[in-house]
């Protein structure tokens, strides 16, 4: 249980209902206390977890591979920073995994994990619009890629090129959501470049746009802040 | 039911079969939050799930899985008994 701030004046009944709604009726958007108080505590409260966020990804991939689960698949993560999303696939699922990510200092922070799925990953550090491969996957996944591009059918267009036939896409983003909003709003260092948060029925538009066959989109629950997750096929 | 010492040392063991710091290093109650103490990676707590359910027989559903049901030895026991109580 959390007691909200404010609360630590007494009892329900004790509080002044009448001058609250009175104050309500005046539309006062002004906030009680000490604003700086609450900006702080809320950064705090919807602070990045890497736990919590493992269990909101099972809920949330739950329902996603509800219809189709893959089993030990090849998966080829883009933008995939320390592969997050390929070790969850590897812990659930089995199979092996390739990691894409410009940056060395993903790269260097990849090797320093202390992880055992690691021995069923490779790690290609490599710009992924030069990325040139022989092999294809049965999954091509990424987790929060494609918001950082305005134009979003090169990078869209990569996550089809390298399917094995009969694999599947699956890609993460964050919501537009009033919880993702806020988050965002109280985290600024985060955002890194350019970030754009999608809504479930723009997500889907862009999705249809390049070709694929949008199977499901899920939508997070219990995180910091909500993202969706899309299954998609090529048409 | 199982002992309780019994679920507790299973428990106790698959956390140290998991833990990403060296054994001497991993020295915590039962009480101590696993999490916090950075002993285990953010894959733990998918294995963990698979493994309860295994092992308990329980079945973890998806208003189940909040981190404070797996934090240290003591609540993942509640967690446990919880389930077995049909609470």
């Amino acid at each position: 249980m959390y007691i909200t701030p404010g609360s630590e004046n007494g009892r329900d009944h004790a509080f002044d209902w009448e001058s609250f709604f009175e104050a309500e009726k005046k539309k006062s958007s002004s906030l009680p206390g000490n604003p700086e108080q609450a900006v702080t505590r809320s950064r705090h409260h919807l602070k990045e977890n890497r736990f919590r966020l493992a269990l909101s990804l099972n809920k949330l991939m739950g329902h996603l591979l509800k219809y189709k689960v893959p089993d030990s698949p090849d998966i080829l993560e883009l933008g995939a920073a320390t592969g997050f999303l390929t070790r969850w696939f590897i812990e659930k699922y089995g199979g092996s995994g390739l990691l894409v990510d410009s940056s060395r200092a993903s790269f260097e922070t990849f090797n320093t994990l202390k992880d055992n799925l690691k021995e069923k990953i490779d790690y290609l550090q490599k710009d992924i619009f030069q990325l040139e491969l022989e092999e294809r996957f049965d999954l091509v996944c990424s987790f929060g890629l494609i918001e950082h591009f305005k134009e979003k059918s090169g990078v869209l267009e990569i996550h089809k090129k390298f399917l094995a036939p009969g694999g599947a896409v699956v890609i993460l983003v964050p919501a537009d959501t009033p919880l993702s909003r806020v988050f965002f709003e109280l985290h600024p260092e985060l955002n890194l470049g350019y970030r754009e948060l999608l809504k479930g029925k723009e997500l889907k538009q862009i999705l249809v746009q390049v070709g694929l066959r949008v199977l499901r989109i899920q939508c997070s629950a219990g995180y910091v802040y909500d993202f969706y997750g899309a299954l998609c096929i090529p048409n | 039911m199982e002992a309780l010492v019994d679920s507790k040392e299973k428990i106790r063991k698959f956390i140290m079969e998991n833990i990403v710091v060296f054994e001497d290093e991993a020295v915590f109650s039962d009480h101590d939050d696993i999490f916090k103490l950075g002993l285990v990676n953010s894959i733990f707590t998918v294995r963990i799930l698979n493994y309860l359910e295994k092992e308990f027989q329980i079945e973890i559903e998806e208003e189940d899985m909040e981190l404070t049901n797996f934090s240290s030895i003591q609540m993942i026991i509640q967690f446990i008994q919880s389930k077995r109580n049909g609470d």
